[in-house]
């Protein structure tokens, strides 16, 4: 019951906001894809054979995550002052 | 620094989003990075509060009870590390000590020793069906073969079977066909061959065996017990146990029936139903004494017997057709008076042989290895000097090319198939240079409007940005095709020769790249000052 009503007002506010957000222009980042992007298309493919740029790019996201919790970490700590 | 954070908390945030599935991953690993962070938290602390110590020389009691807060965490704390540690490692890996104990065997070689002795012995196999005392076959068990030449024949080659109590016997048969001296085992005739048997090694008489009126070639065939029947005669109430063989590259199938007479072998099998291996042969003890009965049951269920000639039937028509159809092996089964039947004659249209395989502890001649014959075609183009392609039809085989056309329709039409007339357009190639991570509809208006509409999209926009720099990789392909004052040069270098080998160059470049960022991980959290 109270989940309906908490549905039906997000899509009052929904409908209420959305004429508004499609007036914005679309993102001009998203067309870009390798397709597009011509030689350096090929040539990222030719440098993704030597370096496993996904795989380090994954860990990267790992171990950004491991730091970004390492900073929220020692913010709480400063806050309780449990360390200067 | 100050930037340095609220960046940091934005794009964790955005990640955490975005790859819940890695950081679900990196929870053991956050855990353990968290304990450690705490221990250099602490450390840190108690450095300051060391440096300080003109201060703290009169330590308040939140003073002391601080410090001693922080000395029993290092010691919690390193055995929180050392627990989460073990916890860590996650439950599909190995056992550690598995691995190290079967290194260590490997090395050492005991591996192989264990092998050897720990080897199925492959004569027991055969032994099943042998009962604990049971005299019908000699030796019992532990029972080896091996061919072996015949002591008394030149050239003649026999089969020594050997007991775990040192008792030797040799394949014999009762049945001369030589001569009294020499008997043969002949392959060559459709006929069960049940006077062969086991004779103890101080036996004069040895037989040897031939293969279609050929000597037996050892380097040739190879023989295996195949299992352990029993054979029953039941119009003279005797029983033998038989000792299937298999010889190999021939479909040959003998039965070597031992020359135990013991009537007590009925004890053998009867509380053992044993349907045979094509299940089609029961055998039926009627009424009483010994006398015993076959019956066959084919394919479509008809039965066919009884018959007093025992296994040497060798085809259904010589059993009387009892007229009952659709009968089933099992309901047949059920009757009190029948008995199990141990036999696995294979009967077809040709022999009672049939394929045979390798003597176990045996060994064997090697296979001559097939000639390789000179290539007797004369030379097409003798003064040609390097390879060209033909053109078909080819002036130099069809100097009248209008009968070789004539003549070989059949071939051109393949070469020029009849033109499809609406030919279908090819559809259109996917390019391998695409981007592979795409991203998935959002569905819903409101999420569409705010991952793709400008200013909100931009989270979204540096990950699919940042994904492109991940394109599938491929090998390089160096082509230079230009035109040098009227010259043309061409030159073009494919590297997927490499292809086999990339892989372990690429781990270690990502390794590389691993231990570089822990070592930057010092500077970064601002360790290295």
């Amino acid at each position: 019951m109270i989940q309906a009503i908490i549905n039906n007002v997000l899509q009052f506010i929904e409908q209420l906001v959305l004429p508004i957000l499609n007036l914005l222009p679309d993102s001009p980042f998203q067309k870009i894809t390798l397709d597009n992007m011509g030689i350096l298309g090929d040539v990222l493919s030719y440098i993704n054979y030597f370096v496993p740029v996904g795989d380090i790019l994954a860990f990267l996201t790992v171990y950004l995550s491991a730091v970004g919790i390492w900073y929220l970490y020692r913010w709480i700590l400063r806050i309780a002052q449990y360390i200067d | 620094m100050k930037r340095i954070l609220p960046i940091t908390i934005i794009i964790v945030t955005l990640i955490i989003t975005i790859y819940p599935s890695l950081t679900v991953q990196a929870n053991p690993a956050i855990k353990i990075v968290g304990k450690v962070i705490t221990r250099e938290m602490r450390d840190t602390g108690k450095s300051i509060i060391t440096k300080a110590g003109v201060r703290t020389s009169n330590k308040t009691a939140l003073e002391r009870a601080n410090e001693a807060w922080f000395a029993r965490l290092a010691k919690e704390e390193a055995e929180a590390i050392r627990r989460a540690a073990e916890k860590a490692t996650p439950s599909g890996t190995p056992g550690w000590l598995k691995v190290t104990i079967g290194a260590t065997l490997w090395f050492t070689g005991v591996d192989i020793l264990i092998d050897l002795f720990s080897s199925d012995d492959p004569v027991e196999y055969y032994t099943n069906e042998v009962k604990p005392g049971e005299t019908v076959i000699p030796g019992g068990y532990g029972i080896s073969y091996k061919k072996v030449e015949s002591p008394y024949s030149p050239d003649r080659w026999t089969l020594q079977f050997s007991t775990t109590n040192g008792d030797t016997y040799y394949l014999n048969t009762d049945r001369p066909i030589s001569d009294n001296t020499h008997r043969i085992i002949d392959f060559t005739n459709d006929q069960e061959l049940i006077g062969v048997s086991w004779n103890y090694a101080n036996d004069y008489v040895m037989a040897h065996i031939n293969v279609s009126n050929m000597e037996f070639n050892p380097s040739k065939y190879g023989f295996t017990a195949e299992q352990w029947d029993t054979f029953i005669n039941y119009s003279s109430d005797w029983y033998k146990r038989i000792l299937v063989l298999r010889m190999d590259d021939e479909i040959r199938y003998i039965p070597i029936i031992t020359n135990a007479n013991s009537k007590s072998a009925f004890h053998l099998f009867l509380p053992n139903f044993d349907k045979g291996k094509d299940g089609r042969y029961i055998s039926a003890y009627i009424g009483t004494g010994l006398t015993v009965r076959y019956y066959y049951i084919s394919e479509d269920g008809t039965l066919y017997g009884p018959t007093t000639s025992g296994m040497s039937i060798k085809k259904p028509e010589g059993f009387i057709n009892f007229g009952l159809d659709n009968i089933s092996l099992d309901d047949l089964m059920n009757h009190t008076y029948l008995t199990a039947y141990f036999g696995s004659h294979q009967y077809d249209t040709n022999s009672l042989i049939r394929v045979i395989s390798d003597l176990p502890n045996a060994t064997f001649a090697p296979q001559p290895a097939p000639a390789l014959l000179p290539n007797t075609d004369p030379e097409l183009w003798p003064d040609e000097e390097y390879v060209v392609e033909v053109l078909i039809p080819d002036p130099n085989f069809y100097p009248d090319t209008s009968s070789a056309i004539n003549l070989n329709q059949e071939f051109l039409q393949g070469l020029n198939p009849t033109p499809n007339l609406s030919p279908q357009p090819a559809p259109a190639e996917t390019p391998a240079t695409s981007s592979p991570i795409q991203i998935d509809d959002p569905g819903t208006p409101g999420l569409k409007a705010v991952t793709q509409k400008f200013p909100f999209s931009l989270p979204w926009d540096i990950y699919h940005l940042i994904s492109l720099i991940a394109a599938e990789p491929r090998a390089p392909v160096f082509v230079l095709d230009t035109d040098f004052d009227g010259i043309p040069i061409y030159f073009e270098h494919d590297m997927s020769y490499l292809d086999p080998y990339i892989g372990y160059f690429r781990t270690f470049v990502f390794i590389a790249a691993a231990v570089s960022i822990v070592y930057a991980t010092r500077s970064l959290l601002g360790g290295a000052r």
